[in-house]
């Protein structure tokens, strides 16, 4: 695992003064343990909890399980890790909650753009959350139920330097499932289900070498059985379900080789299978990936730090799949029903080996500017190309209150699998390319107050596009885009008690599809987002809190027609400019209030949690009748109440 | 995880929501396809010689259009043209090169007729295009949204796939002479296409205001055998269902290969007194479509 950066920036600088050192990257937002289970809005979850950051987009309800969406750029452009190795599954149920029990993390950090040299692969930003190391004083327990979902955590020592925790956590919703489907020709072959179960042991050999392993997994199972057609699509009927599941072991070895060299070395292994059935897509999935870091970090002298590290990906899966031509799922409006939708059958396996090197150092010429200039160097074998992409992030202080930053580098992403895979798509695919700029300041208020404003600049050059129609060879990288914006984070302490958050950003994206082609907006382009986000704590063990968001409706395609397709009976639509139509704003409120009893050895909280306390009716896209003339909105997340109980002894 | 898999579980969480909606018993305000509410084209066959529906070169081919409305029959003019279709996997299919027969036509005065040219693959994506208008003359622009009707009419646009014919494979229409309907268990006798419903003293009669069982016996010649030498299997059908009043359960029906080519389904009859025509159109998912109406009384 690669040292957490403030560690590392820390053993650079605690010569210099005993305080916490500043972070590297341009903008780094962090959120502690703390913060993690309680915010309001979050269900206690702690990618959810990102969400309250600025840089990033919000998720539509129910439809994007992938990575949140950073700085104008899809989700597919985001990374999420886990210790350094991509988090294989992150949500349940498409977004409900993540998949890795957030009572077990030390912190969730942001980079949404100009991220460091020691990550990539992905044109746009980095999540990346740290585990915590088992409780070691005693053993603890740690019960907790709601109507979403139970879980179990128990922690503690195992003996000399050795400590461990299990956890288990399991769905509580198929009672409400038989509430939810009225309809008589739908059978419930396997009602909806997710579990996922967390081991960690950490084992410090002595005080310069510490190990650390970890071995997580879950899955989500859904099987419904359609007895008739649905209307408008012959093709959407018998089975309807899926089941996706990720099991990893992890190995961490931190050690301190001497008091200049520091290594890290991380193993991640472990199979992810799937299957879907949905009309006429239907896919059989299993892959095999691993994941292997190995990081040095070189403290040559008080100013001047270098980390160096690789970083090798490898990937096989043998899969099945019969279903629509995939699509890069950008850019492309709905084209109308499966039926219609031409079919393509692969039964093929995909090999990938993902190298990279990188060079980073962190020098700091003057006390009050710090360079930290980094080079990372690709090699993507499924397209058998490399990508050489240099970084510059620098820091300036101005006084002990403001500090100026900014940030500029290119990020190099290979094309999904199966837009380079001849079955599929384009072998002659290469990997896109953004340019990332970003500029701002941290300025302190006071004591308790701080302010965060950061300014960026994103071009995509080499994008991947779906060419029209879908025509052979199906994706090119004629695509280019650009992204712009402005955050702000207002982080206020108006007690100690009461911690609010303000975040903004103002960002516009655009997409040209092919050279010289029109400017369009992104899918998910969000001209305003605005999360407020507050925490109280009242004393007596009673907790309180509330978010609030309001946020630019999406874009959209607005229908202008359709074409009856006769040969199978279905219509589909005709579109005029793509995302010239946008939805209604969205805004929620939820609320958190929990309260604390600690009657002896075993601490007691119940929680109440409502989201969207107005049941606002947010519209997250639209439905069409037959034939497209007519059209319904398909509403968010309603008033939804989630009650739990926590015992921790 | 496999992008792939990230890409695929894109698709179905894109539709889950939706779907999941759909079920969830709440009133759908959307309109139901089974419902002839407006003139709509319900269907597009294409016949050569002995009622053959895959195409071979040189052929003259006639393609049938069938439309109706919540009355029953419409007259329209159709503007067609007849190309090899560009091989896109998305979206509405767009002509590869000159279209080898393209005019309008009043269909009052009769079908599309289109002589096909003297050579083209067993694998070319044989595709009519059209727009019908009720009123005026169609026009077939270049792009899908400049096929269009003279002033406010919405046009009537269609596409519709032809399938060639090769040394291993041929493909007839659904023969239907062997089809009969019983609806609440009157048998009722096939309409003429154009003919308007009435409830005149020979319409058949059902009961107003009640929901009856629509048996369809469609009858081994709806399907062609497979080859049992090759291992092939009999043809699977697709029914789909309109009433100019009252409403079908649900739009489509399905015909396996193992299954006995026979269809029930519900059709809730009006409250009122209505003449009522109904419209079955039959797929072999082959290129092959046959339809056929009847009609009574709801009284």
């Amino acid at each position: 695992m690669p040292p957490p950066a403030e560690d590392e920036a820390e053993l650079a600088f605690e010569g210099v003064a005993q305080v916490e050192a500043p972070p590297r990257e341009t903008t780094r937002r962090t959120l502690e343990k703390e913060q993690l289970t309680t915010l309001p809005g979050t269900r206690g979850d702690a990618l959810r909890a990102i969400e309250a950051m600025p840089g990033v987009g919000r998720t539509q309800f129910g439809t994007n399980p992938g990575p949140p969406l950073l700085r104008g750029s899809p989700s597919s452009e985001s990374l999420v890790l886990l210790d350094g190795s991509p988090l294989p599954l992150l949500y349940h149920f498409g977004g409900l909650t993540s998949a890795f029990n957030s009572h077990l993390l030390e912190s969730v950090t942001l980079y949404p753009g100009n991220y460091s040299a020691r990550y990539g692969r992905a044109a746009g930003g980095v999540i990346e959350a740290k585990v915590r190391d088992p409780k070691s004083d005693a053993f603890h327990l740690l019960l907790e139920l709601s109507a979403l979902d139970s879980f179990v955590l128990a922690e503690g020592p195992l003996g000399g330097q050795t400590s461990l925790a299990l956890a288990a956590r399991r769905s509580n919703v198929e009672p409400f499932i038989d509430a939810v489907i009225t309809d008589d020709s739908v059978a419930v072959i396997a009602a909806p289900v997710y579990w996922d179960y967390q081991a960690i042991l950490a084992h410090r050999f002595d005080d310069e070498n510490k190990l650390r392993v970890l071995v997580y997994g879950g899955a989500d199972a859904l099987e419904l059985h359609f007895g008739e057609a649905l209307a408008g699509d012959p093709a959407l009927s018998g089975e309807f379900g899926s089941s996706v599941s990720a099991h990893r072991i992890q190995l961490e070895l931190q050690s301190r080789l001497s008091n200049v060299v520091e290594q890290n070395l991380m193993l991640s292994a472990g199979p992810s299978p799937g299957r879907a059935k949905l009309g006429n897509l239907n896919y059989d999935f299993a892959s095999r990936d691993a994941t292997a870091r190995a990081e040095w970090s070189l403290l040559l002298a008080p100013w001047l730090r270098v980390d160096t590290g690789i970083d090798v990906q490898a990937f096989h899966a043998g899969f099945r799949y019969e279903g629509p031509p995939p699509t890069t799922g950008e850019g492309v409006p709905p084209q109308g029903t499966f039926a219609s939708d031409s079919q393509t059958r692969v039964d093929s396996e995909i090999n990938s080996i993902r190298s990279a090197v990188y060079l980073e150092a962190s020098f700091r010429p003057t006390e009050a500017l710090l360079l930290d200039p980094g080079v990372r160097l690709d090699h993507f074998s499924e397209t058998k190309t490399q990508t050489l992409d240099p970084r510059l992030s620098s820091r300036l202080a101005l006084g002990p209150t403001t500090t100026l930053k900014a940030g500029a580098g290119y990020y190099s992403q290979p094309p999904q699998l199966w837009e380079a895979m001849p079955e599929f798509g384009n072998p002659a695919a290469k990997p896109s390319r953004s340019l990332q700029t970003s500029l701002g300041v941290e300025q302190a208020l006071g004591e308790r107050a701080r302010v965060d404003l950061d300014g960026f600049y994103k071009h995509w050059e080499d994008r991947i596009v779906d060419t029209p129609g879908g025509a052979p060879p199906r994706f090119t990288n004629a695509g280019t885009g650009d992204a712009y914006g402005a955050e702000m984070l207002l982080d206020l302490r108006v007690t100690d008690r009461c911690q609010t958050y303000v975040a903004y950003t103002l960002s516009r994206s655009t997409r040209e599809d092919s050279p010289g082609g029109a400017t369009r907006l992104f899918d998910d382009d969000q001209t305003h987002n605005l999360s407020l986000t507050t925490s109280v704590d009242l004393g007596a063990g009673w907790q309180a809190g509330a978010r609030f968001r309001i946020v630019t409706g999406n874009p959209y395609s607005a229908v202008q027609g359709s074409v009856y397709d006769a040969s199978n009976d279905t219509y589909r639509p005709l579109y005029g400019e793509l995302n010239d139509a946008r939805d209604p704003a969205f805004h929620q409120l939820d609320m958190r209030v929990e309260k604390l009893w600690e009657p002896g050895p075993v601490d007691l909280t119940v929680y109440l949690e409502i989201m969207n306390v107005y049941n606002r009716q947010n519209p997250e896209g639209r439905r069409y009748s037959f034939d497209y003339q007519e059209s319904a909105p398909v509403v968010g997340l309603p008033f939804f109440p989630n009650i739990g109980l926590r015992g921790e002894l | 995880m496999s992008s792939i898999h990230c890409k695929a579980r894109s698709t179905y969480c894109a539709l889950a929501l939706p779907l999941l909606i759909g079920l969830s018993g709440c009133e759908d305000p959307l309109k139901n396809p089974q419902e002839l509410r407006e003139p709509r084209v319900l269907g597009v066959r294409v016949r050569t010689l002995g009622d053959q529906a895959s195409l071979e070169p040189g052929q003259d081919a006639t393609f049938d259009l069938l439309l109706a409305d919540s009355a029953g029959p419409v007259q329209a003019q159709v503007a067609f043209k007849l190309c090899t279709a560009a091989s896109s996997v998305r979206g509405v299919p767009y002509c590869e090169g000159t279209a080898f027969a393209q005019g309008r036509v009043d269909l009052a005065q009769g079908p599309v007729v289109a002589q096909l040219p003297d050579s083209f693959p067993s694998d070319a994506n044989l595709t009519l295009l059209g727009v019908a208008c009720l009123a005026g003359e169609p026009r077939l622009g270049e792009a899908p949204l400049d096929w269009s009707c003279p002033g406010r009419e919405p046009p009537l646009r269609f596409s519709f796939e032809a399938w060639p014919s090769s040394a291993e494979f041929t493909n007839q229409n659904p023969d239907l002479s062997q089809l009969r309907v019983q609806i609440g268990g009157t048998e009722l006798p096939l309409d003429e296409r154009q003919a308007t419903p009435s409830c005149g003293t020979e319409a058949p009669e059902v009961f107003a205001g009640e929901t009856h069982a629509v048996e369809i016996e469609l009858g081994e010649a709806a399907r062609e055998r497979g080859n049992e030498s090759a291992n092939e299997p009999d043809e699977a059908l697709q029914l789909s269902h309109f009433s100019t009043l009252g409403l079908f359960e649900r739009q489509y029906s399905f015909v396996t290969a193992e299954q006995r080519p026979r269809v029930t389904l519900e059709w809730q009859a009006p409250a009122m007194p209505e003449a009522v025509k109904q419209y079955l159109v039959v797929r072999d998912g082959r290129g092959g479509v046959t339809w056929v109406s009847w009609s009574f009384c709801a009284r």
